[in-house]
């Protein structure tokens, strides 16, 4: 969480000193290129790919924190919720 | 994008984030008019960042809010399971449906509701009132502002359910967290005092807007630059939020909450009056 918060604030800074033409989202190996070769927007990318995670990391640990509860039905739950998650982008992409 | 352009946007994104945490909002009812109307942003692209805002905002309360123990995670994860249910249905929907009646629909539903918000003091069921049928989501923490230790049980469940897979659906749509459906229906259905309303649903929203973000980013919908500023002035904006938050009392809130429906509400019906995107 907090090191998205990093990438982008530093992204965004490097972007304001030394502005990049580029203007559309790249995928995770892309933009780490990106970042490598000097375009300051790829480590802004990376910093919105990272924040986007965040959520998901979020359901992981709480089914985690269920399974060590043996907490059955709340992990049936979360599971749930991440397959219902699955499908929602299977099928809008 | 110039950088008197990304300042003002950092701050917009700030105050966002700042009213979000505390109301349980992610702060795109704020974003998404401001992005269209002030700043010429196409609609797809105002969603698209409003997504990640509301991940920000999220992302920024959701830990420290676990942490006091507001929070209520099992409760959040039930909704959650209506929550993007719903929001693939409101996607799909979406494609078929009248954006004008839509809108004008729930513009009405907010305004109905906000008197509830604005007239009706707290009113939970304090004290644990027993599991909830099968599921028990009975919660307690200990409220700052009134230095009291608070248990409640949550009722209703069902009805929540269908207005959490509604609120999914307004997400899908006008790419908002759902936090204006969810916070009052756990406030005023299901039990849930204000505070943990609100900091229930900051931690569901980044849930919701996920599947929707990832599907925008893929899409190439979401311009890096704005996301970025608007995500990181969200953040900072949380952050100050969930540290004052203890300032505020469950009515208190209520009462904000019930005004920003009523704001709401006008925009939806100039959306549906076709006055603004």
């Amino acid at each position: 969480m907090l090191s998205s918060l990093a990438l982008l604030i530093i992204g965004l800074i490097w972007y304001a000193l030394a502005p990049s033409g580029t203007d559309f989202t790249m995928g995770p190996a892309e933009a780490f290129k990106a970042t490598i070769s000097g375009d300051p927007v790829g480590l802004i990318c990376l910093g919105i790919m990272l924040l986007i995670a965040t959520p998901l990391l979020r359901i992981l640990v709480t089914l985690w924190t269920f399974l060590k509860l043996r907490d059955w039905k709340f992990v049936a739950i979360s599971l749930t919720v991440l397959l219902v998650i699955a499908t929602a982008i299977l099928i809008k992409g | 994008m110039e950088i008197a352009v990304m300042f003002g946007l950092i701050l917009i994104a700030i105050l966002a984030g700042l009213l979000g945490s505390l109301l349980g909002l992610g702060g795109g009812v704020i974003i998404i008019p401001v992005l269209t109307l002030l700043f010429n942003v196409p609609m797809q692209e105002a969603i698209g960042a409003s997504l990640i805002a509301v991940i920000a905002t999220s992302t920024g309360s959701a830990s420290y809010y676990v942490d006091q123990g507001l929070s209520n995670i099992r409760l959040a994860m039930v909704l959650e399971v209506a929550t993007t249910i719903g929001s693939v249905i409101g996607a799909l929907v979406a494609v078929y449906t009248d954006q004008y009646v839509l809108a004008a629909a729930f513009g009405f539903l907010l305004l109905y509701s906000s008197f509830y918000m604005l007239r009706r003091p707290e009113n939970i069921c304090l004290g644990p009132t027993g599991p909830c049928g099968p599921l028990d989501l009975s919660c307690s923490y200990d409220d700052k502002a009134t230095h009291e230790r608070v248990e409640y049980g949550v009722k209703n469940l069902g009805k929540g359910m269908l207005a959490s897979a509604a609120a999914g659906g307004t997400s899908g749509l006008l790419g908002v967290g759902g936090g204006i459906i969810k916070v009052p229906v756990m406030n005023l259905w299901m039990g849930v005092p204000m505070r943990a309303a609100c900091a229930t649903s900051n931690f569901m929203i980044g849930v919701t807007a996920l599947a929707g973000a990832i599907v925008y980013y893929q899409f190439g919908q979401i311009d890096p630059l704005l996301a970025g500023v608007v995500a990181v002035g969200a953040f900072i904006g949380a952050a100050i939020g969930t540290r004052t938050s203890h300032r505020f009392e469950g009515d208190q809130l209520k009462r904000v909450f019930g005004v920003v429906m009523i704001l709401v509400a006008v925009l939806m019906f100039l959306k549906a009056l076709g006055v603004i995107a």
